[in-house]
């Protein structure tokens, strides 16, 4: 399968959230109680039940005036991923588009994922006992659809397409902004499948980390740590093993004068 | 989308009257007053009209009777219960009730009002 990314493009952007409501639609998610808190942004936050929600943000520039910040913030779909790298049971795995599924049925709610995640994305929910993201709507891109959120995006900021293809795009279009205007997202984590087009510095953006990496602990732990061990497991096995074909198994040995039954 | 009634405000007259972000203020009109969030914000500003400063704020209609929550009711099992409740008054407790007398409609797209 050709690989494919999801470009959001925050200068087009205009705060309708019909990518959030479409997400919620397609995914048959349920709604939480929230309450006001003086900001359009809602709910506050990811929630289990809410894979994608746009970020609210005000910015007064005494030159341009006040500007109105909207990203779409949702789960990136790192090629290099910390939370497949840290789950245990399989749950997390890259697809054949790269982006990263989310097989529940397997998921022990162990929540590495959750604090391995550089974005702060997957979120588990007390009530079922799992964690939940998106998954870039796996059951509409196998049958050649875009996603929901890309489908429902009325103004072009949502665009789902080939990577080499948006990539250009991007590029093209940060250029043409000009100014602080930059693509996000292709260089970290060896590229996610989310970029986006910032019209200024990642570090304006709100709980949008400007160097997301996978967490050195992760690295050490998987990369070196894990390898090295199943290395001594086995070299446990092979030294027993060759032990067995050079002296053979123990026997005992009946004309051994230095060991006595009964100590003293 | 938004859970409650809102009020949006300038920064200036949210210092005037000494209102944080995301507190509940009283808007009161003549006729009437709703409660509601306030938003405050950079994007709206104050008008200096004749040399009165005059001050803007944006509320939505949306919220009232339908939709505000009663926790007390009872749901027999035909209904459909609402998965969750927005709260808030409708913005319509402010305003007169004058309409074109042709048209029907309503005279107040802009009120007064005071704090």
């Amino acid at each position: 399968m050709a690989e494919k990314i999801k470009l959001f493009d925050t200068s087009k952007c205009t705060g309708c959230r019909s990518c959030q409501l479409a997400c919620k639609q397609w995914n048959q998610l349920k709604a939480k109680q929230t309450r006001h808190l003086g900001t359009y942004q809602n709910p506050p936050e990811l929630q289990p039940n809410t894979y994608l929600i746009m970020r609210f943000q005000e910015m007064e520039d005494p030159k341009s005036g006040v500007k109105w910040f909207y990203r779409h913030q949702a789960c990136m779909h790192c090629t290099d991923a910390a939370c497949v790298k840290v789950c245990p049971s399989g749950a997390l795995y890259y697809t054949d588009m790269r982006t990263v599924g989310l097989n529940r049925s397997v998921c022990i709610a162990c929540k590495e994922c959750v604090t391995a995640c550089p974005f702060d994305i997957p979120k588990y929910d007390d009530e079922t006992d799992k964690v939940y993201k998106c998954d870039m709507c796996e059951s509409r891109i196998y049958n050649n659809m875009e996603p929901a959120c890309a489908k429902a995006c009325p103004t072009g900021a949502l665009i789902w397409g080939d990577k080499d293809r948006l990539i250009s795009t991007a590029y093209k279009r940060a250029k043409d902004l000009g100014g602080d205007a930059k693509v996000y997202g292709d260089k970290y984590v060896n590229g996610t499948h989310l970029v986006y087009v910032l019209q200024e510095k990642a570090s304006v953006y709100d709980a949008l980390p400007t160097n997301p990496t996978v967490p050195l602990s992760i690295v050490l732990w998987k990369d070196v740590l894990k390898p090295l061990s199943l290395l001594a497991a086995g070299g446990v096995l092979a030294g027993s093993f060759l032990h067995y074909i050079i002296h053979g198994p123990k026997t005992p040995d009946e004309n051994d004068v230095s060991k006595k039954e009964g100590g003293e | 989308m938004q859970p409650g009634m809102f009020v949006e405000m300038g920064v200036e007259l949210a210092k005037e009257r000494g209102i944080k972000n995301g507190e509940k203020v009283i808007v009161k009109s003549a006729r009437g007053e709703v409660e509601a969030t306030a938003i405050v914000t950079p994007r709206f500003k104050p008008f200096n009209i004749g040399g009165n400063i005059i001050h803007e704020v944006g509320i939505p209609w949306h919220f009232g009777w339908i939709t505000q929550a009663r926790p007390k009711k009872k749901y027999s099992k035909i209904d459909k219960k609402p998965e969750v409740f927005t709260y808030g008054d409708a913005a319509n407790l402010l305003t007169p009730t004058i309409g074109d007398a042709n048209t029907m409609i309503p005279e107040s797209k802009a009120l007064w009002s005071m704090w």
